[in-house]
């Protein structure tokens, strides 16, 4: 039976979210959010879900005030992410309230998700920095991703700067669901030039058909 | 982001201090504007919060690529797209050679304060760089200085140099130190803005902001015009990765040939296979041998070889290498080859160790350290760096950036960033801009050297 992770919908993507994961989601300062996917998982009565996403330094961009949302209704337990976010202007002290906020900084973050992808358990740097040397990978339940053109055996392209987190997160992930600006042929996208290959993708849904 | 003449003066002073066909990574607010306020006259290769390498001006319009500022950007020929993962690599493995920031605070010690934008990356980026730049405005943002910050909230590294549109300050166990004042200012001047006490360098000069021209007209090309000039510095003793699989794809053979002719002895070759292509003979025309690690071991180059698969498939038909190696003549340490691939990639990216499952319980294991986690057991494997390595691709611009052909790309995009030196054999350099920046799999920061084959060159010997 031939491979195909094409979904109809968002929910029907999203159906596999369950209570307490650890979920990932791309984008970075308002690029690269994987939207549609984002304002379905705003809608699910999931709990004490453990977020891994860049948080922006201002809650602009729809992806972002969707995720501020969600952090502030109470299904959010966690969130891990790259920056001080309590401390910036415009977020809430609320936010302080309902969710831990881990830091973790963004370049040992890509490190920890891709040692997961490449099978290891741990790393240490060269340098020693501040904390503890030996960094232990973090594992994603679920990845949210977005990209630019998919085909239905996940191999996955992305424009521009919007790439960023996608291609470590979907390494990093037991699930990638990504969202893709458009559904393309297999043989399309140049097997030189496919950025993340279909094995990493779980499932896919193309918001321009 | 706008910039006032004032800044722009700024920045072209501050690129004074940043060394051309190097990386800057650029932080938050004015240091975003250096590609903009230098338009494309020197060749430096800025790094991006956002994933850009290389240089760019602002687009004018929407467009697919957004620089740390949230600038809409047209890249330069010669850049290239890293996604988050790609970046820290670049960053931990140390190809980061100047970070420029604007800090949200200065004291009078030379403490300072990060903005909240650059928080994210700033571990990193003061761990694995050489030098640290500050940016400061006196004239306009005279609050951002202050008498004394706490030290809990300051960065562990103190700035190399700030700059600002009065003049260019170091910091000493005294504090603050003044060794260069714009024309238009005096010592007074700069002691009304930063305190009395500051210090004075006996060897202050004046300086006009736009009198500089570093490298105005040099363009980077890392073209070389034959192998042997390539090879040339490679000395007795050195580590060299060389790339391979079974058959003739993906081996820098020139480079090869030009390596064995140069002679170098007692090398370490670190390579997947230590030479089997000339006896497993795959796609060879009759009569013929090809090229590969052989001819160096047949030579007496080699001392030792890091490898994955040493051995002849064919016990009948021994390869270089293990004959070598049955007669004492070279040492062996294998490597499983995932382990390889990601020991290679460890080394460019600047981790001393990892943990991996595989080979645990076995005899690869032997030696090492073991670690247990969550009931798994794991072995402790380094990183691997080399002094050089040669490599092939298929094309590659002036500034470095390659391209493979199929499977020829194997272990060698890999190794670039592993090599101190990374020598690159091509079939062709193409123009700037030739090569679409979203698909360059290695970026030429990672390269220093290019050779173009010659069409006349064969494979077969």
């Amino acid at each position: 039976m031939p491979v195909d992770k094409l979904f109809n919908s968002p929910q029907e993507a999203l159906a596999c979210l369950s209570d307490g994961q650890v979920i990932g989601v791309s984008g970075f300062e308002g690029q690269g959010e994987p939207i549609a996917l984002l304002r379905e998982l705003s809608k699910m009565n999931i709990q004490k879900l453990t977020l891994l996403f860049d948080f922006p330094t201002s809650i602009s961009s729809e992806g972002s005030s969707v995720l501020y949302d969600l952090c502030l209704s109470g299904r959010v337990q966690e969130v891990i992410t790259c920056n001080r976010a309590s401390e910036y202007v415009g977020v809430s002290s609320e936010l302080v309230d309902k969710v831990k906020l881990t830091f973790v900084e963004r370049n040992l973050l890509a490190e920890q998700l891709r040692v997961i992808g490449a099978g290891l358990g741990s790393v240490e740097f060269v340098r020693p920095s501040e904390n503890a040397m030996r960094y232990e990978g973090i594992r994603l339940d679920v990845a949210l991703i977005k990209g630019f053109q998919s085909d239905h055996l996940g191999n996955t392209v992305y424009q521009g700067t919007s790439r960023n987190w996608s291609p470590v997160m979907a390494m990093a992930a037991r699930i990638t669901i990504a969202e893709s600006d458009s559904y393309v042929e297999p043989g399309v996208i140049d097997p030189e030039g496919i950025i993340t290959p279909g094995i990493y993708i779980n499932r896919i849904v193309c918001v321009n058909s | 982001m706008r910039i006032t003449q004032t800044q722009e003066n700024l920045l072209i002073k501050c690129a004074e201090y940043l060394t051309p066909g190097q990386v800057v990574s650029l932080g938050f607010g004015l240091p975003g504007e250096l590609p903009m306020a230098l338009a494309g006259k020197y060749p430096y290769v800025f790094l991006t919060s956002s994933g850009l390498v290389g240089d760019w001006e602002n687009a004018g319009s929407p467009s697919d690529f957004i620089d740390g500022n949230k600038n809409h950007v047209k890249l330069r020929p010669g850049s290239s797209v890293l996604g988050f993962g790609e970046r820290a690599s670049l960053i931990t493995g140390g190809y980061v050679e100047a970070v420029v920031i604007e800090p949200k605070s200065l004291d009078r010690q030379g403490r300072w304060t990060p903005v909240s934008s650059d928080v994210g990356d700033l571990l990193s980026l003061m761990n694995h760089s050489e030098r640290l730049i500050g940016l400061l405005e006196l004239e306009n943002q005279s609050d951002k200085f202050v008498d004394s910050l706490s030290e809990d909230v300051c960065s562990p590294r103190e700035m190399d140099k700030i700059i600002t549109d009065m003049c260019v300050l170091s910091v000493t166990d005294q504090g603050l130190i003044v060794d260069e004042i714009r024309k238009d200012y005096d010592a007074n001047d700069i002691k009304n803005k930063l305190g009395a006490d500051v210090l004075i360098s006996e060897s202050c000069r004046f300086y006009d902001p736009l009198s500089f021209n570093k490298g105005g007209n040099s363009k980077i090309s890392k073209v070389y015009k034959n192998g042997r000039s390539a090879v040339s510095d490679i000395s007795d003793g050195s580590v060299v990765m060389i790339d391979g699989f079974a058959g003739p794809g993906g081996m820098a053979h020139y480079l090869l040939v030009s390596l064995r002719d140069q002679g170098a002895k007692n090398l370490t070759i670190i390579s997947n296979t230590a030479g089997i292509a000339r006896v497993v003979n795959f796609g060879t025309p009759p009569g013929k041998l090809v090229i590969d690690h052989s001819i160096l071991i047949d030579n007496g180059q080699v001392g030792k070889a890091i490898a994955s698969y040493p051995v002849s498939p064919s016990a009948s038909n021994p390869s270089s290498f293990e004959l070598a190696y049955r007669a004492g003549e070279v040492d062996l340490e294998l490597v499983p080859q995932g382990t390889l691939a990601e020991r290679l990639r460890a080394g460019g990216a600047g981790v001393k160790c990892f943990y991996t499952p595989t080979g645990a319980g076995t005899l690869i294991a032997e030696g090492k350290n073991a670690y247990n986690l969550d009931g798994k057991e794991y072995v402790e494997e380094s990183g691997l760096i080399a002094d050089y390595c040669i490599i092939r691709g298929y094309k590659a611009d002036r500034f470095g950036n390659v391209v493979y052909k199929g499977t020829s790309r194997n272990f060698n995009s890999v190794m670039a960033p592993a090599a101190k030196i990374s020598i690159v054999e091509v079939d062709e350099i193409v123009d700037d801009g030739a090569l679409n920046p979203e698909l360059i799999v290695t970026p030429g920061v990672f390269v220093d050297r290019i050779v173009v084959r010659p069409s006349d060159f064969s494979p077969y010997e």
